[in-house]
C-alpha cells in the first residue's frame, strides 16, 4: 500500500496540531447528568418513544466502523494501512457509552485517546475484509466501550458483507477541502448513504463500485439501483419487491444497445398454411392469424404451436358460422382473458359483411360478435374492456366488450397510421393532431405499425419486405431489417422482440434478448 | 409566536421561534407530545452541537414558509434532479465536517427537506466523477486488489459505450 506517502503523514501533523485540539474541545461529553435527566423525563413521555434517550444516535446505529469520531475529530493514522483506524474515542462515543452505560464520568478518556495511535496488537496482520479482524480492532479501540457496538456491527454486517477494509487514513486537518475529505461510509449509516446514493445516475454508481470495498457493497444495493433504473426508465408499475434492479438495469441497457445495434437472433416459426396476416404476442405465446382462416397460439421459448383455432383440415366436416371464421383472420388482440379476432369472410369480394369474433381463449368459445363495419376490418386493439376496431371503411370504432355496444365511431384513435402513400403519420391522442409524417418511410404501402410507447419506438412493416424501427418521439429511423422474409405485419412488445409475418406463411421472431437472463425480470 | 429554547449537545441555550424550531419534526413532535409543560425549559438536543444546530436553525428560519412536502412517496421525490436552488446552495458551501454534520442532524431532527439538500449536495459531489476522483475528495484509500479491480471493471463493462 503506496498510499501512505509523505503527503498523507504531514495531514497527520496537521490533524494534530492544528485542528485536532479544536475539535477536542467540541466534542467532549458536555451536557450535566441534570440535562440527561431532563431528556429522559421529556423523552419517556413520548408513546412510543421513536427515539429514545438510550439510544441518542439513533442515526449511527448501523453505521461503518469507526463512525462516530470521524464525524467530529479527525481520525489518526497509525503505521499500517491495515490496521489504521479512527482514533477510537471521540465526544460521540463517550455520550454513547456515557448513555448507555450510565457512566457519568467516561467523558475524560475521550481525551486519551485523542492524540495517540493505537497499535492493535490482537489483530491480524494482513486479513483483508474479514469482520472478525475488524470487530476484534474495533472493540480493542473503544476502549472497554463495546457493550453497544456489537449489535449495530451485526446490522452492518449483513448491510456490508464484503467488510470493511478501508479505514481512514491521512485526513487532514485544515479546512480546506482536500485535506478534510472524509469517507461518507465512515461516517453515515446505510440508509443515508443510500439516500446519497439514490441522487446518483448508473455511471456514477458504476464508478462509486471502483472507489473501495464499502463503496463497492454501499452502491451494489439493490434499492439503490432501483432508483437509477426508474430514474432512467420510468417509474416500475408491476411489483417491486425481490427484485434484482441492478441486473434489470443492465439488461435493459444491453437491450437498447442491442435495437440501436440492430443485434438480433432470428427465428421462423412454421405451421400456417397460408398468409399470415396478423400477429400479437406476450411474454409466453406468440398469437398469429392466417389467411388459412385458423388463429395459432404459439410457445414463444420453444417455438411450437400448442393450440389452433379454427377450422383446420380435421376438422373439415364442421358446420359453417359455429364460431370458426369462415374468411382469412386479418386481426387480432389478446389481453389476459380474451382474444378478439378480425375476418373477412372470404368467399364474399366485396368486404361489407364483416365481423369481430369476440373468443373466451381458454375454452374457445364465441362470445360476442360486433356488427357494424361496413369495410373489411383491418385492426383490433384491446384497452382494457374497450375494443377498437379500424376498417376500410375509414373508420375506427370503439366497443364494449361485454355489451357489444359500439361506444364511439371516431377517428382520434388511431395514433399512428400508415398508408398506400408509403407515409407514417404520428398522431396526437389528446388533441386529435397530426404530430409529424413519415415521407417514404417504406418504398411500398406501409402494412402495419406497432407503437412502443414504453420505449419509445414505431415498428413497421411494409410490403416492400422490410422491417423499419423508428423514434417515437422524432420519427428519426433508427434500424431497418430489409430482406428478412416477405413482411406485412408484425407486433413488437416490451422491448424484447419484433414477431413478423408475411405472405410465405412463415411467422419471423427477432429477439434482441438472446442470453440476457435477466430479461425476464422486465417484462 | 412564543420564543423557545434549544439546549445543544454542548450545552449552549439558543433562542429560536417555536414556528422556526417546528421544521424540525422531532421538536414537532415532541412539542405536541408534552404540550406547555416544556414552556421555559429548553429542549435539549443531545446530538447537535452549537455551530451545527445554529446552522441547522439558519436554514429552518429561511425556509420557515416553505409549503410543506407533499407526503408522497420519497422514490419520487428522488427521481427529480440534484438542482439545489441557489440559497441552499451558498448555506451548503461549507467544509465537509459542516456538512456532514448538518447532514447527521437533519436526519436525527428529521427535517427532511434539510436532509435531502445535504445528500444532494454530497451526491453533486460524486457525480461525474472518476473513481480516483472521489477518492481523493474523501479521502479514501483504495483496498481492492488488483484482481478485484478487474473484476469489477469486467462487471461493469456492460455500460460502456461501444
Amino acid at each position: 500500500m503506496n498510499v501512505f506517502d509523505s503527503t498523507n503523514t504531514s495531514n497527520n501533523v496537521d490533524a494534530g496540531s492544528s485542528s485536532g485540539a479544536a475539535s477536542t474541545s467540541t466534542l467532549r461529553m458536555r451536557f450535566s447528568n441534570r440535562a440527561r435527566s431532563t431528556i429522559t423525563r421529556v423523552l419517556d413521555l413520548r408513546e412510543p418513544p421513536p427515539k429514545r434517550n438510550d439510544t441518542p444516535l439513533n442515526f449511527t446505529e448501523p453505521i461503518a466502523d469507526g463512525a462516530p469520531p470521524t464525524l467530529f475529530r479527525r481520525p489518526q493514522t497509525v503505521q499500517e494501512p491495515r490496521h489504521t483506524r479512527p482514533s477510537p474515542v471521540s465526544g460521540v462515543q463517550a455520550w454513547f457509552s456515557r448513555l448507555r452505560g450510565g457512566n457519568g464520568g467516561g467523558g475524560g478518556s475521550s481525551s486519551e485517546g485523542e492524540h495517540s495511535h493505537r497499535p492493535q496488537p490482537g489483530k491480524p496482520v494482513n486479513v483483508p475484509h474479514e469482520h472478525s479482524s475488524r470487530r476484534n480492532s474495533k472493540d480493542k479501540g473503544s476502549n472497554g466501550h463495546r457493550l453497544s457496538i456489537g449489535g449495530h456491527r451485526r446490522v452492518l454486517g449483513n448491510l456490508i458483507p464484503n467488510g470493511l477494509g478501508t479505514i481512514l487514513n491521512g485526513v487532514g486537518g485544515g479546512r480546506h477541502e482536500r485535506r478534510t475529505g472524509i469517507d461518507i461510509m465512515m461516517v453515515f449509516p446505510m440508509e443515508l448513504i443510500a439516500h446519497i446514493f439514490s441522487y446518483l445516475d448508473h455511471r456514477s454508481l458504476l464508478r462509486c463500485q471502483q472507489v473501495s470495498r464499502p463503496w463497492y457493497s454501499a452502491a451494489t444495493e439493490l434499492q439503490v439501483w432501483r432508483h437509477a433504473f426508474e430514474r432512467e426508465y420510468g417509474r416500475w408499475e408491476g411489483h417491486p419487491y425481490g427484485r434484482d434492479w441492478r441486473a434489470m438495469f443492465e439488461a435493459k441497457s444491453i437491450l437498447g444497445r442491442r435495437w440501436l445495434k440492430g443485434q438480433i437472433n432470428a427465428t421462423y416459426l412454421k405451421g400456417h398454411t397460408d398468409s399470415v396476416y396478423c400477429v400479437q404476442f406476450d411474454r409466453w405465446k406468440i398469437v398469429t392469424g392466417s389467411r388459412d382462416q385458423t388463429v395459432r397460439v404459439w410457445d414463444i421459448a420453444s417455438g411450437e404451436c400448442i393450440k389452433v383455432i379454427g377450422r383446420t383440415g380435421t376438422r373439415e366436416g364442421e358446420e359453417e358460422g359455429v364460431g370458426y371464421h369462415r374468411g382469412s383472420v386479418l386481426c387480432l388482440q389478446f389481453d389476459e382473458s380474451i382474444l378478439v379476432t378480425g375476418s373477412s369472410d372470404h368467399t364474399c369480394i366485396i368486404y361489407d359483411d364483416t365481423t369481430i369474433c369476440v373468443w373466451d381463449r381458454a375454452a374457445g368459445v364465441l362470445l360476442n360478435r360486433l356488427r357494424g363495419h361496413e369495410g373489411p376490418v383491418n385492426a383490433v386493439q384491446l384497452r382494457g374492456k374497450l375494443v377498437a376496431s379500424v376498417s376500410g371503411d375509414a373508420r375506427v370504432k370503439l366497443w364494449e366488450v361485454e355489451s357489444g355496444a359500439c361506444r364511439a365511431t371516431d377517428g382520434r384513435w388511431g395514433l399512428a397510421g400508415g398508408g398506400n402513400d408509403h407515409t407514417i403519420r404520428v398522431w396526437d391522442v389528446g388533441t386529435g393532431q397530426l404530430r409529424y409524417e413519415i415521407e417514404e418511410a417504406h418504398k411500398s404501402l406501409v402494412r402495419s405499425l406497432d407503437l412502443d410507447d414504453e420505449n419509445g419506438r414505431i415498428i413497421s412493416g411494409s410490403y416492400d419486405q422490410s422491417v423499419r424501427v423508428w423514434d417515437l418521439a422524432t420519427g428519426r429511423s433508427l434500424l431497418n431489417f430489409p430482406r428478412w422474409h416477405a413482411s406485412w405485419v408484425l407486433a413488437a412488445r416490451g422491448g424484447r422482440r419484433i414477431v413478423s409475418s408475411g405472405q410465405d406463411a412463415q411467422v419471423l421472431v427477432l429477439d434482441f434478448a438472446g442470453g440476457l437472463a435477466a430479461v425476464d425480470s422486465l417484462y | 409566536m412564543a420564543p423557545m429554547k434549544l439546549l445543544s449537545s454542548d450545552n449552549v441555550e439558543i433562542e429560536v421561534e417555536k414556528e422556526v424550531a417546528e421544521r424540525s419534526v422531532l421538536i414537532k413532535n415532541m412539542l405536541e407530545d408534552v404540550g406547555d409543560t416544556t414552556v421555559g425549559a429548553p429542549i435539549p438536543i443531545p446530538n447537535v452541537n452549537e455551530g451545527v444546530l445554529r446552522k441547522v436553525i439558519e436554514w429552518c428560519e429561511h425556509h420557515r414558509n416553505d409549503p410543506p412536502q407533499p407526503a408522497d412517496e420519497d422514490s419520487d421525490s428522488r427521481k427529480k434532479s440534484t438542482d439545489i436552488e441557489e440559497w441552499d446552495q451558498k448555506f451548503m458551501q461549507v467544509d465537509q465536517e459542516m456538512l456532514f454534520e448538518i447532514i447527521l442532524a437533519a436526519n436525527y431532527l428529521d427535517i427532511k427537506p434539510l436532509l435531502d439538500v445535504g445528500c444532494k449536495t454530497v451526491a453533486n459531489m460524486i457525480k461525474g466523477k472518476s473513481p480516483e476522483e472521489i477518492r481523493k475528495t474523501f479521502n479514501i484509500q483504495n483496498d481492492f486488489t488488483p484482481e478485484e479491480e478487474d473484476q469489477i471493471r469486467r462487471e461493469n463493462e456492460w455500460a460502456e459505450d461501444r
